[in-house]
């Protein structure tokens, strides 16, 4: 009753919007944009402007990258890129306005002796009586603040939401280090351009000759918000996978298994790479064939949307990388099912697919 | 050991049966058969879902182009503008003419894509009905299945046109 008590009081001395957001999922941040803010397609200037958010609009933001982040609709539950709205620069989103309670993906009562009295934790750190969500605060303002010390160690916990590539740089080329399993806790710091330091959980020293490698931030979510995959998708097994024997002996074989979610479709759906071949053209095109863990395609829209993310996660640095898409049961080396081809931002150039090779036309 | 009576006996069954099915077996291996693949693609679901395929990705193909030609018409717009500086407009119509050979090089590459997808989207399907003439082959006694319509001179439909049947076969295969 007592810890009830502080708690509510705590609660209430939080800002106003703490009740509008009772109950909402706690993932990414809450922005509430300060002007009129463009949502394009891609993370591009100049990518299709498929949305304008209206000053005071609240979004849900997450997967921050380059400058910009994934929008979302703040009642979004699934914490998917692939669910996002669009893309918006985190300048425009107006930093200042971010929403601090927002921001907790936890609120935790915690009583350390049964005589002592509860301290309540939001995100791990202790809430002051006066804490209050100030939009003024530079700190708040930042959408993805510098790891600062949490309440224990240095940095934050993170859960790597997939299988994870750990780099001796920040740089998709850069040396592998080793892979880290979906669902493996790993602590985080020193956050830049998009790629955190990652260090042993139970690391005390906070220093970067300490960190086992860099890994991509957008991978490594807060535990709260960490969703373990589907069970057919969390097997590891791509040893014996049949599309294992074609993959290249390189460190990112080791990750060829990752999730996504495609829009409309709380399914999780996974991949495989059956094949990636480099022509002699100059420059170079390398085609990458996937198996995606579904029998059935997708719709187109969700399709597009799971050929883009597969090409983020898979393109080497200034590669031109096209993909070919086959779904469970097809044979590796016969006709793929969906062809994409890409631009040097992403956005998709072409896409088509063929109805043929499964027997029947897309529901 | 072995009874001789028994044994001419069965000797006598086997020259009759070979007197009986010998000349069927001649009349076999003279069989001939003809099917047209371009009446199986038309006739076909499956032909039918591959010429959906394809117009699909000529429309695709016909997308990239527009947008090219827009683009090229705005340059030659901006090149032919009037009160534009002599090294302004030197510039635009550089630009021009490296994005019209752009264009012209996707059209090109377009074309040959086209036939490219066309001819695997065909592939694909003569894959599917070659396995069902395989099949009709073997069970019919024919000899030579012709798939080729430019190496047969006459057809007599009634008896050696088969593409109806492999049509029909193949769609039965695809339920």
């Amino acid at each position: 009753m007592r810890v009830r008590h502080i708690l509510l009081v705590c609660l209430l001395t939080l800002c106003a919007p703490a009740t509008v957001l009772a109950g909402e999922p706690h993932w990414g941040r809450m922005y509430s944009v300060p002007g009129t803010v463009p949502v394009r397609e891609y993370p591009s200037d100049s990518a299709l402007k498929v949305q304008v958010l209206k000053p005071g609009q609240k979004v849900r933001v997450d997967f921050q990258d380059d400058g910009w982040a994934a929008v979302f609709d703040p009642r979004e539950p699934a914490r998917a890129e692939s669910h996002a709205l669009g893309y918006a620069k985190l300048s425009e989103l107006g930093g200042g306005n971010a929403l601090m309670l927002a921001q907790a993906t936890s609120i935790e009562v915690r009583k350390p002796a049964p005589d002592s009295k509860p301290e309540v934790l939001v995100n791990g750190k202790p809430a002051k009586s006066g804490q209050k969500a100030s939009a003024k605060d530079p700190n708040s303002a930042k959408p993805e603040s510098k790891a600062k010390p949490a309440a224990k160690g240095f940095g934050e916990i993170r859960v790597a939401d997939r299988q994870l590539t750990v780099r001796a740089t920040r740089d998709k080329d850069s040396e592998f280090r080793k892979v880290l399993k979906p669902g493996q806790t790993v602590r985080v710091d020193f956050l830049e351009d998009g790629w955190y330091a990652v260090f042993d959980p139970d690391e005390k020293t906070r220093d970067l000759k300490r960190a086992w490698g860099y890994s991509r931030d957008k991978y490594l979510v807060p535990e709260s918000a960490y969703v373990p995959p589907p069970a057919e998708v969390q097997a590891p097994a791509v040893a014996s996978a049949p599309a294992a024997s074609h993959q290249p002996a390189s460190a990112d074989a080791s990750a060829l298994r990752k999730t996504h979610k495609s829009k409309g479709d709380d399914e999780a759906v996974g991949y495989a790479v059956v094949d990636r071949k480099s022509s002699k053209r100059n420059p170079p095109v390398t085609t990458l064939r996937v198996r995606l863990d579904m029998g059935q395609p997708p719709a187109t829209e969700a399709l597009r949307k799971i050929v883009r993310e597969i090409w983020k996660a898979e393109r080497k640095k200034n590669e031109e990388l096209q993909l070919e898409v086959l779904l469970s049961g097809m044979d590796a080396h016969g006709l793929a099912y969906a062809t994409a081809r890409f631009h040097d931002d992403g956005r998709l150039r072409e896409f088509w697919w063929r109805d043929v090779v499964i027997g029947k036309g897309k529901k | 050991m072995s009874n001789p009576t028994f044994l001419r006996r069965g000797m006598a069954a086997c020259a009759l049966l070979c007197l009986t099915f010998a000349p069927h077996l001649v009349q076999a291996q003279q069989k001939i058969g003809f099917v047209n693949p371009q009446r199986v693609v038309n006739e076909t679901h499956l032909g039918q879902m591959a010429k959906a395929d394809l117009a699909r990705y000529v429309a695709e193909k016909d997308r990239m182009v527009r947008e090219s030609a827009s683009q090229v018409a705005l340059l030659r717009k901006e090149a032919e503008a009037a009160g534009v500086s002599a090294a302004e407009r030197a510039k635009r119509e550089e630009q021009l003419k490296r994005k019209t050979a752009q264009h012209e090089l996707l059209v090109q590459e377009n074309a040959r894509d086209i036939k490219a997808e066309e001819s695997k989207l065909l592939q694909y399907v003569m894959r599917r009905a070659d396995a069902v003439l395989e099949d009709i082959g073997k069970k019919g006694g024919y000899a030579i299945i012709f798939t080729d319509p430019a190496a047969v001179g006459y057809v007599d439909k009634a008896n050696v046109d088969l593409t109806e049947r492999v049509a029909r076969e193949l769609d039965n295969r695809g339920k």
